[in-house]
């Protein structure tokens, strides 16, 4: 058994994939298995994640209460501007809220860059596909590379430190800013919730991630799966048989699904798990997103990332950005040309 | 005797001779097979003959990790010798505590390089904070850094060296040289630096390999950053390897091979030179 990201990791590993197909698992599915040419279902999502930014509830309430706040209360945030208002007022007003700025710190560190890299990254990508109807792309015009960098200038700006620190700071000192109440405002996903740590016994919802395109309004958080269980065909035939029995019994029997939904508190997408509760508040406020009639935003824009390498690019170009000695026009080109040469490479 | 060593010989060197081999010969004749080849898997490779090597000397980023270890290497070989040299010179001295300072000196080197390379980027970058810049602002900040961290990190390993070739001199040779009324600069350069030379040898040899072989605290401290500006051959590889698609490893496989064969060149050609009067 391994496991793949999603369809661009069945170029590399796609020739060892097992057909899936009229396994129990594959039958079980509630969300979409990959499938490649001659092999019906190659891959099947274990876990649908969810990413946006996540707020500190409570303290955005406090935030409303305060005299002449922006807004009265965290719901009409519903589009950029209203969100870059409330930033932008909370990091004026940071010593009246008690807080050190708006946002946690954008550690562009390696430790948690992906957070821009590839989940932030996405929204720009998404748009530009949306715009032309399609699904996924080798090339970009980068039409919507403006709205990409309205938000990082808003996590630079409105933030608990100087962007120029940026470099040094981990994923760790943003969760930790966070838990401690010095920041509102934290980008993340729903795997940043964990049944032991301090964050489960906060407060805790999701905005989507609002950049600035006309009708964002109607979206909700990026939901989507990026992890999917796939067989190797290349093994013998009892370990393939001894492989999907396994499957059956961790989405089947009681101590699987304790372990799958509890423990790892992850959203499992097969029906066997309909009963199941979800544990993480995370997925509830994503959930209610979709509710309330709410686009979620897929994935389609990190899944049309070309390599790690570019990942790396970018992380370079924030980091040169947000220390000044770069401009702009150096995320620009990674958006462009650097996206369609990685693609050429491959 | 000669008989029973005859005798033993297989014995003693059976086991160290399959290490050698599984270690490395096999690895290193399998390394050199993949670097000609395509793959996902080490198993299931397909011959694609000197194309990663085109595509490896082509690469300007890999070029430029070549011309900056190189540079960091003579730095790091000329810093770290002269100062454990100096070390163990005070510390052969009849002073107070050498045993105590020796044992300081030496302990950065128990430390692995990734814990390293993340302690020493708390410290930069918070004396760094004061001027509102981290590590990896320029990539002057990051080659000082590293050759900073790699002389506090070996200084104290080439020091004990040093300690032992010093012992090692006869004590009467220098007393004689000082009833003769050499000065202290003449024994230093005529009778001490000549003794320790075989340790010389050595001990430029190994920071000269561990120089260009750099790769956790490079990873740790910069990690390449700005925009492959300390990016070291070692991780150069590490990020060819593993940052692309499947179609890199045999590139990366080939850049390592390069690197290996030109790595023992130059070490092959610094034991020449500095041992050559030795014998």
């Amino acid at each position: 058994m391994f496991q793949v990201e999603n369809q661009s990791w069945l170029d590399n590993w796609g020739q060892y994939c097992y057909d899936l197909s009229g396994s129990f698992i594959a039958e079980h599915s509630t969300a979409n298995c990959l499938s490649m040419e001659g092999v019906e279902v190659a891959a099947v999502p274990f876990a649908n994640e969810s990413y946006g930014i996540i707020y500190n509830v409570d303290l955005l309430n406090e935030y409303c209460g305060l005299e002449n706040a922006v807004i009265s209360s965290p719901e009409e945030i519903n589009n950029f501007s209203v969100l870059k208002a409330v930033a932008d007022d909370i990091q004026a007003r940071k010593d009246e809220l008690g807080v050190e700025g708006a946002f946690t710190s954008a550690g562009l560190d390696g430790s948690s860059n992906w957070r821009f890299t590839t989940h932030l990254a996405n929204m720009p990508i998404y748009w530009e596909l949306t715009d032309k109807g399609v699904t996924s792309a080798t090339s970009l015009e980068g039409t919507h590379v403006e709205n990409y960098k309205n938000l990082i200038d808003l996590y630079f700006t409105d933030s608990t430190c100087d962007p120029a620190l940026l470099s040094g700071k981990t994923g760790d000192d943003s969760l930790a800013e966070f838990c401690d109440g010095m920041a509102v405002f934290y980008q993340n996903g729903t795997w940043a919730w964990t049944e032991d740590g301090d964050i489960a016994d906060m407060n805790i919802a999701f905005l989507p991630l609002y950049t600035g395109v006309e009708g964002e309004e109607n979206i909700g958080v990026c939901t989507g799966t990026g992890n999917y269980w796939c067989v190797n065909k290349n093994s013998s035939e009892e370990d393939i048989q001894a492989t999907l029995d396994f499957l059956e019994w961790v989405i089947s029997s009681d101590e699987g699904k304790e372990t799958m939904a509890g423990k790892m508190a992850f959203n499992v997408p097969f029906d066997t798990f309909a009963d199941v509760e979800l544990a993480n508040p995370l997925f509830t406020s994503a959930n209610e997103y979709e509710a309330a009639g709410k686009t979620a935003v897929s994935w389609i824009g990190t899944e049309s990332l070309p390599t790690e390498n570019w990942k790396s690019e970018l992380a370079s170009a924030l980091i040169e950005y947000s220390q000044g000695t770069a401009d702009w026009s150096a995320v620009e080109k990674v958006f462009t040309e650097d996206f369609a040469s990685e693609w050429a490479s491959r | 005797m000669e008989k029973a060593l005859k005798k033993y010989l297989p014995v003693f060197t059976f086991p160290t001779a399959i290490a050698f081999l599984i270690g490395f010969i096999v690895p290193f004749v399998m390394a050199v097979y993949l670097s000609f080849c395509s793959f996902t898997t080490v198993n299931d490779a397909k011959f694609v003959g000197i194309s990663n090597y085109i595509q490896a000397i082509k690469d300007p980023v890999f070029l430029h990790s070549v011309g900056f270890s190189a540079i960091f290497t003579v730095v790091t070989v000329i810093l770290i010798n002269v100062l454990a040299f100096a070390v163990a010179l005070c510390l052969t001295q009849k002073i107070k505590g050498t045993n105590l300072f020796r044992t300081v000196f030496f302990m950065p080197n128990l430390i692995g390089g990734i814990v390293l390379g993340y302690v020493w980027q708390l410290l930069f970058n918070g004396i760094l904070a004061y001027f509102n810049r981290t590590l990896t602002f320029s990539s002057i900040y990051g080659f000082w850094g590293l050759v900073i961290l790699l002389c506090w990190q070996q200084v104290g390993y080439m020091m004990i060296l040093y300690i032992a070739g010093l012992q090692n001199i006869p004590g009467d040779m220098l007393e004689a040289a000082q009833v003769d009324g050499a000065t202290g600069a003449q024994r230093l350069f005529k009778i001490i630096i000549p003794s320790v030379r075989p340790t010389i040898v050595i001990c430029t040899f190994m920071s000269l390999t561990n120089g260009f072989k750099l790769f956790d605290q490079n990873l740790a401290l910069t990690a390449g950053e700005p925009s492959h500006g300390t990016e070291m051959v070692a991780l150069n590889i590490y990020n060819t390897f593993y940052g692309s698609t499947a179609a890199y490893r045999g590139v990366g496989q080939a850049k390592a091979v390069i690197f290996a064969v030109a790595l023992a060149l130059v070490g092959i050609l610094q034991m020449r030179l500095t041992a050559g009067k030795e014998e």
